[in-house]
């Protein structure tokens, strides 16, 4: 569906070049919910905002290739680009709160959506909007429609935010923490509505997220980020099951389980790194537990060391493992 | 918006004892530029040959120690038994009452249908005229004067503050909002010309307007330089404040739903900045009246014979005439008060929608 290469997002700064996304490439399949997992910091945004083409350059550097339907959207004029934002990827934030323009009810800004990408008029696209309301389990849309975005709590305001970008028929949606300013029943419930929607429709979802959580309930596939680069690539199964970077092994380490109650949890000592003053060599060997002599020397290139499993990391220089 | 803020908003401005009293008084001075032709009791051409510089027509109550109303006394012209010229002599035998509604002078109302009833007036047979704040040197009446004059005076700050902040806001918000070397192009632009002494660029700008123009031109012509000037204040408010707006999740969120740049502008940067707006309209507008009256009062504004304020006070601008004819100097007053009822308007129109002092005055 859409094949990303060898993707750089470099921004120029006083401190120094913060290279936020450094040489990427993954690939996001038909109907397949696609997750970038990281801490905050680690470029999974900046990713998320190239591939939409709202980074501007220059001032960044980007570099690299952005396939889609068999054409490069990095040669894309501006208003080409406008075109494929809403109808062919949609993007739902984690902030639904202020996602909305307070003087406008969500009728008109939903309204306003549609008729930037459809000729439809203004009776037939409010039509469409409540219709689309409906599904996503808004009671009394037709009354709700005309409600102001104050009028609303987060949950409701982020299931608007999905009929809105969802009533543009999306090829692909992506969804940056839509959970994450939610509470925990509400989560769950976006959450399950989005699969919902997403069975239906047929759309491809690149889902953002910090939480393994909410990655186990939705994703197929998991690519870890850290400091800008994709340390692993992996089916959920695999993954949850067999972590094999010493980054995800420490994240998985450190959820909240059951064996750890009364102690301390597990944390992976250090920080993450500064955008411009990355470590040379590997970029998590600081903080990694099982650093070697060549770590801090050479970065690692991409290792497969069981099909289908991709990881950047020197312990798996071997090939194949046990 | 909240009904809250409403309410807040509501109350911060009423506790201006100040700004309620300016807005009434405005409310009356704008329904005079509506009704001016009507009000006024004559022509603001209409000469009177035989009352030069004559000072403000006294009004009186009693004829004889009866009650009359309103009326004025006759003139008569009587030989000076010295000189042998002309003078004036009250005459009063002759009494003219001051009714409601009198026919006078024939004017076109609104130029729409043609009409001779004025507000009030002594009727057109009168042998003296009704000049509330005295005569001018053509012997024309102040007051009906200083009332078409308002039509310029109030309006032309209206509209200059209008299209400043319509420019101002377009202007500062694509500043903002590119950011770039847009940013800095405009914005040095707007330093340039803030750095020029303003009396002089106005005048500057004003004389480029042609001296045969006819005078609605030279009207929109001095609002247009007025609001030439006036469009940076709020260019660079509003820029400093879309640098925020434009950094808020539903600029985003409109921009991957795939909306145009000017339309994010003009829909949602914009609207969100409007009660600025308002409180810097009205804070600047007695900037512009000023400005009016200062551009005519130098003679390259409004021409005779045109009226407005500033017009009016250039002709009691001599030491003769303020020393002789002090009435002259009445729509001096009538700025002063329009100026100080905006500013008190404006001040309280502040306290009640930005709490916070971020707009300061222009």
């Amino acid at each position: 569906m859409i094949q990303v290469n060898h993707l750089k997002t470099w921004f120029k700064t006083d401190e120094g070049m913060v290279k936020a996304v450094d040489d990427i490439s993954f690939t996001l399949n038909q109907t397949e919910v696609l997750a970038l997992v990281g801490e905050s910091g680690c470029g999974k945004s900046v990713t998320v905002l190239t591939l939409m083409g709202l980074v501007k350059s220059p001032p960044a550097k980007i570099e690299g290739e952005i396939l889609y339907k068999g054409r490069n959207l990095r040669c894309l004029s501006k208003e080409e680009y406008r075109h494929m934002r809403g109808k062919e990827f949609g993007m739902i934030f984690q902030e639904p709160m202020s996602s909305f323009d307070p003087l406008y009810t969500i009728g008109d800004q939903m309204i306003e959506a549609l008729r930037v990408h459809y000729p439809v008029s203004e009776s037939e696209a409010k039509k469409q909007s409540i219709e689309m309301l409906q599904k996503v389990g808004i009671p009394e849309a037709k009354r709700r429609i005309e409600e102001y975005p104050h009028q609303m709590s987060g949950g409701m305001l982020q299931r608007v935010m999905i009929a809105l970008t969802l009533s543009l028929e999306p090829k692909i949606l992506i969804a940056d923490e839509p959970s994450t300013a939610l509470d925990v029943t509400i989560q769950a419930q976006v959450l399950s509505l989005m699969k919902k929607l997403q069975k239906e429709t047929g759309t491809s979802i690149l889902f953002i997220t910090h939480d393994l959580g909410v990655v186990a309930e939705v994703a197929d596939r998991i690519h870890v980020m850290y400091a800008g680069w994709i340390v692993e690539k992996a089916t959920v199964f695999d993954l949850f099951k067999r972590p094999l970077h010493p980054y995800t092994q420490g994240l998985l380490k450190s959820r909240v389980q059951r064996e750890y109650k009364g102690k301390t949890l597990p944390f992976i000592s250090g920080y993450v790194p500064r955008a411009y003053e990355f470590p040379e060599g590997c970029r998590f060997h600081p903080r990694c537990p099982k650093v070697m002599e060549i770590c801090p020397k050479t970065a690692p290139p991409a290792f497969e060391p069981l099909s289908g499993r991709e990881v950047k990391c020197w312990l798996y220089e071997k090939g194949d493992i046990q | 918006m909240a009904t809250q803020t409403t309410l807040r908003a509501k109350k911060a401005f009423f506790k201006h004892k100040l700004a309620f009293i300016g807005l009434i008084i405005l409310g009356l001075l704008y329904l005079m530029v509506i009704f001016a032709d009507f009000i006024a009791p004559y022509n603001y051409t209409a000469t009177h040959r035989d009352f030069l510089n004559v000072p403000p027509t006294q009004i009186h109550w009693f004829h004889e120690g009866t009650f009359m109303g309103p009326f004025i006394y006759g003139v008569k012209r009587v030989r000076d038994p010295v000189t042998f010229g002309w003078k004036q002599e009250v005459d009063p035998s002759k009494i003219y009452p001051i009714r409601l509604f009198a026919k006078g002078q024939t004017y076109k109302f609104w130029g729409l249908w043609e009409t001779d009833i004025h507000l009030f007036g002594v009727g057109p047979d009168a042998t003296a005229p009704l000049f509330l704040f005295g005569g001018d040197r053509l012997g024309r009446d102040v007051f009906s004067r200083t009332v078409i004059g308002s039509r310029v005076s109030m309006t032309a700050g209206l509209l200059g503050t209008f299209i400043a902040v319509f420019l101002g806001a377009i202007i500062g918000s694509v500043s903002g909002y590119f950011g770039g070397w847009i940013d800095v192009g405009i914005q040095r632009f707007i330093e340039v010309l803030r750095s020029f002494p303003r009396i002089p660029l106005w005048l500057a700008l004003a004389m480029i307007l042609p001296p045969q123009w006819p005078s609605t031109s030279v009207y929109f012509g001095i609002v247009i330089v007025l609001s030439f000037i006036g469009w940076m204040g709020v260019a660079r408010v509003i820029r400093g404040m879309v640098l925020s707006l434009r950094e808020k999740e539903y600029v985003l969120a409109a921009k991957v739903t795939g909306q145009s740049d000017m339309k994010i502008i003009v829909k949602h940067l914009v609207p969100n900045t409007a009660t600025y707006l308002v409180v810097v309209s009205t804070l600047s507008i007695p900037g512009m009246i000023l400005g009016e009256s200062a551009i005519s009062f130098l003679g390259l504004g409004i021409k005779e014979p045109m009226t407005s304020w500033g017009l009016l006070l250039s002709q009691a601008q001599s030491l003769t005439v303020i020393q002789n004819y002090p009435w002259q100097m009445i729509p001096g007053i009538f700025i002063v008060v329009a100026v100080m009822c905006f500013n008190f308007v404006g001040d309280a129109l502040r306290d009640a929608f930005d709490p916070y002092r971020t707009v300061e005055k222009v």
